[in-house]
């Protein structure tokens, strides 16, 4: 079954084009990481299918219901991290999960014990009993992560979770997110590579409104970002060029010096031939072999590559 | 209306918390104390300052203080009533809590009714309290007057303010920013408190509420039915309209 899925979706504001178009699924119980620059309509989005906001044309469903301004039922399925969370100053962290749960409308027993066991879960429980006016940017992110779960969401939709936390704080969110993706669906809308890295098993990238791929990391990275294949020697690698030159899986070589070594790069356009076929062609070649290395692309420069026009579908 | 219950109690916490009802509470009851208490002693007052000019002022009457109570709550409760309600959605907005909420199962019609509900009780609250203050006051310095009267007198008064933080809520919902939702709210409600100057239509508008005082206290019949269902249906109209809105827009 669907998480999630929108047909067409788009907004518009004004003479800005938002979000053009965007057909996508997410299959339950994956963590989908949805990509782009600042200002992609990641966050449009987002707020499309939190109901937040009403899309200029097109539709969206999520955990098997269309959402719509109107439509409250949904809401009690899904839970949402907006990239800047709002709280009363007034409440304490406790007292604002209570609320959400009354929101929800939990029994006040199972709202009160399940209060306690998020306040824990997101390691608040001390700073539970403050008011939300004097917490840390970083407390603030983890007690909207953790009204986000009062109701065991089943599809959870968390808005740039990490872009305003230092390090630890990072490490410390990424590693909660982990841990819930046993229980939920998980859209998460960044703009760093690295947390998609870690966490996500789908990715989608973004870019000025248009969906450009969805794909999984490994499935990206063989296909966008074909991956060269380094030799270095110890004499003047010329002679093996010739021997290069002719492959059909050849896309581009080049000879440069790397530390002053003899270094040929092999851009390949099906590299499951050319790793078996280089060793081969060296052999023949009888060159003084120094190192041999394939080198994969990382997540940033397949995304580097896509969203600046270069090499999109 | 999904949510209400949850929203009405931390609406009337937050009214507590952040002092609105001590605040708003303790105003009216100052003017429901002053009134009295200066038509009282206005006379000694002017004698103490030395002035030897003799100004005849007539003895205070309860039918002045209770009215210039009302009179001077419908001046002061305007304003209140703006800069209560001109934050309570658009900060809300601007802050992200409206997002917060709104993305959890809660009607927007409930969220900005309980918002209403909320902050009428603590205009109810504090105007009970002021004008129970002013009666008493005056029955005891100056004379007794008509209780009846001046219990529908004040139901006007609370009807009326109920309906100007309907027309702040509504600003307050169309705006994001709140200073812009007080300002276009404020004109909007002393707009309509000119139009009551005009003939015909001027008995209509909800201004006209709070312009019977006089008839009420002397026992005159005065027609103010059709003013009360004018303003209670634009009371709802502003209800309305101000949860449409938040489902159209943007939160």
């Amino acid at each position: 079954m669907e998480a999630i899925e929108t047909k067409a979706l788009s907004k518009r504001y004004g003479d800005v084009l938002a979000l053009d178009g965007l057909d996508l699924t997410v299959k339950e119980g994956s963590v989908f990481g949805f990509l782009g620059p600042n200002g992609a309509g990641k966050t449009t989005t987002v707020k499309l299918l939190t109901g937040l906001s009403q899309p200029t044309s097109g539709r969206a469903w999520v955990a098997g219901e269309e959402v719509t301004p109107r439509a409250v039922s949904f809401r009690s399925k899904i839970g949402y991290l907006p990239d800047v969370p709002g709280f009363y100053g007034w409440m304490t962290g406790r007292e604002f999960l209570l609320f959400t749960g009354e929101l929800f409308g939990l029994p006040p027993s199972e709202n009160g014990k399940h209060s306690d066991e998020l306040l824990e879960l997101v390691d608040l429980r001390k700073a539970g009993k403050r008011k939300v006016g004097g917490y840390s940017r970083g407390m603030r992110q983890r007690l909207g992560i953790a009204q986000a779960l009062v109701n065991r969401p089943r599809v959870l939709f968390l808005d740039e979770p990490t872009s305003a936390l230092d390090p630890v704080g990072r490490r410390e969110v990424l590693e909660l997110i982990s841990r819930l993706k046993e229980e939920s669906t998980i859209f998460m809308s960044t703009h760093i590579l690295s947390d998609v890295e870690r966490v996500c098993d789908t990715l989608g990238i973004i870019d000025q409104g248009r969906l450009v791929t969805v794909a999984s990391v490994e499935e990206l990275r063989r296909r966008y970002a074909p991956s060269v294949i380094e030799l270095q020697f110890d004499e003047d690698a010329a002679p093996i060029l010739p021997l290069l030159e002719g492959q059909p899986w050849l896309e581009k070589v080049e000879s440069v010096l790397s530390n002053g070594l003899p270094t040929i790069r092999i851009k390949a356009r099906d590299v499951v031939i050319a790793k078996t076929e280089v060793p081969r062609l060296v052999a023949q070649s009888g060159l003084p072999l120094l190192r041999y290395e394939v080198k994969m692309p990382s997540l940033e420069d397949i995304f580097v590559e896509l969203v600046s026009g270069g090499g999109g579908l | 209306m999904s949510g209400l219950k949850a929203l009405l109690k931390k609406e009337l916490r937050e009214q507590w918390r952040t002092y609105k009802l001590l605040i708003i509470g303790g105003l009216f009851l100052f003017f429901g104390i002053t009134t009295p208490l200066l038509l009282k002693y206005l006379p000694e007052i002017l004698k103490l300052s030395g002035e030897e000019v003799i100004i005849e002022i007539p003895p205070p009457t309860a039918i002045q203080s209770l009215t210039e109570f009302a009179g001077t709550i419908v001046q002061v409760g305007v304003l209140a009533a703006v800069l209560v309600a001109m934050g309570a959605i658009a900060r809300e907005k601007e802050r992200g809590t409206a997002a917060m909420v709104l993305s959890k199962p809660v009607g927007r019609g409930a969220f900005v009714l309980s918002k209403l509900f909320a902050s009428s009780a603590v205009f109810i609250i504090a105007l009970a309290l002021g004008a129970v203050a002013c009666y008493v006051y005056t029955v005891s310095l100056i004379e007794s007057g008509d209780a009846s009267g001046f219990l529908a007198l004040n139901l006007l008064v609370a009807l009326f303010l109920v309906f100007c933080l309907a027309v702040t809520l509504l600003f307050s919902a169309l705006f994001r920013s709140s200073l812009l939702a007080g300002g276009v709210a404020l004109a909007t409600l002393l707009g309509q408190l000119v139009l009551t100057q005009l003939p015909f239509i001027g008995d209509y508008v909800p201004g006209s509420l709070v312009a019977w005082n006089v008839e009420l206290l002397s026992g005159q019949p005065a027609t103010i039915w059709p003013s009360i269902i004018i303003t209670s249906l634009l009371t709802a109209a502003c209800v309305y309209l101000a949860a449409a809105f938040l489902k159209r827009r943007e939160i």
